[in-house]
């Protein structure tokens, strides 16, 4: 972007330069894009608004701190902070003053089994799109995808909640993700809001 | 571990559901492996769409994140900008005032780089569909599918259950673009079947996870079907037909 430019109106690339170059409007545009997102998965992971707000928090000031950690050469800026805060939920989960929680999350969650996109959303047309591809995968690798990504297990901890092996398991998510990707390439959603 | 096993991990891995020792060995591997380190950035992708729901958020982080920069040593920006002496209120100045402000021609240099790469950044952002198809095998069935003159064959089973799409170009070439298709166990494959001539040959094998996957067909065949079969596919098929489909004549 070019000095003085409304940061309203570049891609979300430009706008990591400018937040590289210490311009506190840019990051609160980065916010405003993404923070929705990064909020929403945080809280699913996590099932705590309060942990959660510290991860938006947390990839908010990594990115101002760190700005070329960012690569667009490797994907979209939604992608690279969800991945970011995703990490640090899972971390956060998987540490021992969590363990409590987790369980109770647990048992909660048994009883809200189903895929609950029912809440606002960014984009609707392009929501709308990802849960009808989601719910046309086979279900099991859909289940290991939940369960691995919104719930926080690792992989061996999916199979032995869903009794099957770990190999099995792997692959029916890296499967599910690539059958996922292929239906969205066709669908017409490949971008994550990275336009402004 | 083996590139297989490595591969393997890929999808586990970006959604940081590997054990901390697998994601270690997978983290050495990306570094030298340009091809998995785009499937990971393919997953990450992925996995952001999915979450991309629930809109806003929350009231006052976004106060406390910007009372936290007033406090913060400079940005890690080393690679990317001259970095001024003092840090504090220096940020919340127009960039104009700030470039004035600095020193000597190196200063000028810089800016002029930046600006360069600014460009440069700006039109990736146009070209985000290329990072997300990355995958060779994903690009070209992408390729199929976006050539106006392909032709879209579909497969079902015979109780409607399952079913498949393969994009066939005039060239001969066929992808499997879509599929419900469970992953077979160890030790089987997919292989696809042409109709030709009231004789079955086969046209290819296409693995236990059949996604994306690759095959010729040529002018004289009719129909497709797919069935699955022992690893290393077999000479003529020895299992039940799973999903078949007519090849729409061309247009």
């Amino acid at each position: 972007m070019v000095v003085g430019a409304d940061v309203r109106d570049v891609g979300d690339a430009a706008l990591v330069v400018a937040i590289g170059r210490w311009r506190e409007d840019a990051l609160a545009e980065a916010y405003r894009r993404h923070a929705g997102a990064v909020y929403a998965l945080a809280c699913r992971v996590l099932s705590d608004g309060a942990l959660a707000e510290e991860v938006v928090q947390e990839v908010f000031l990594r990115l101002w701190r760190q700005p070329d950690r960012f690569d667009p050469d490797r994907g979209s800026l939604r992608a690279f902070l969800l991945a970011h805060a995703h990490g640090r939920a899972i971390d956060a989960l998987r540490s021992e003053s969590s363990r409590r929680k987790r369980e109770e999350r647990e048992a909660r969650s048994t009883a809200e089994a189903g895929y609950d996109l029912e809440r606002e959303v960014w984009d609707l047309a392009v929501a709308e799109r990802v849960k009808d591809a989601l719910v046309r995968l086979p279900a099991e690798e859909r289940r290991a995808i939940e369960l691995a990504y919104f719930d926080g297990h690792t992989y061996r901890e999916v199979a032995s909640l869903l009794g099957q092996p770990e190999g099995t398991v792997k692959s029916r998510i890296r499967t599910g993700l690539r059958r996922l990707q292929v239906r969205l390439v066709t669908y017409g959603v490949t971008g994550t809001g990275a336009e402004p | 571990m083996t590139h297989d096993e490595l591969q393997s991990l890929l999808g586990a891995y970006a959604l940081d559901a590997v054990e901390d020792d697998e994601a270690r060995d997978v983290e050495r591997h990306l570094r030298e492996c340009p091809r998995c380190r785009a499937e990971v950035a393919n997953h990450r992708e992925t996995a952001a769409l999915m979450a991309s729901v629930g809109a806003e958020a929350p009231a006052g982080v976004w106060d406390r994140i910007s009372a936290a920069l007033d406090d913060d040593p400079l940005p890690d920006t080393a690679a990317l900008a001259p970095r001024p002496g003092s840090p504090r209120g220096r940020r919340r100045l127009p960039m104009r005032v700030r470039v004035a402000a600095a020193l000597g021609a190196a200063v000028a240099a810089a800016v002029a780089v930046l600006s360069v790469a600014t460009v440069r950044l700006d039109h990736r952002v146009g070209t985000l569909r290329r990072t997300i198809l990355a995958s060779p095998a994903a690009q070209a069935a992408t390729a199929a599918l976006i050539d106006p003159l392909h032709r879209d064959v579909r497969l079902t089973s015979a109780d409607g259950r399952l079913a498949a799409q393969v994009a066939l170009r005039l060239t001969g070439e066929a992808y499997l673009v879509d599929t419900d298709l469970p992953v077979l166990d160890r030790g089987r494959t997919y292989q696809v079947w042409g109709l030709a001539g009231g004789r079955v040959v086969s046209l290819g094998l296409l693995g236990a996870t059949p996604v994306f996957a690759a095959f010729r067909v040529e002018d004289t065949v009719t129909q497709l079907m797919v069935t699955s079969e022992p690893a290393g596919g077999v000479p003529a098929p020895d299992s039940p037909v799973l999903i078949q489909g007519l090849i729409p004549v061309r247009a």
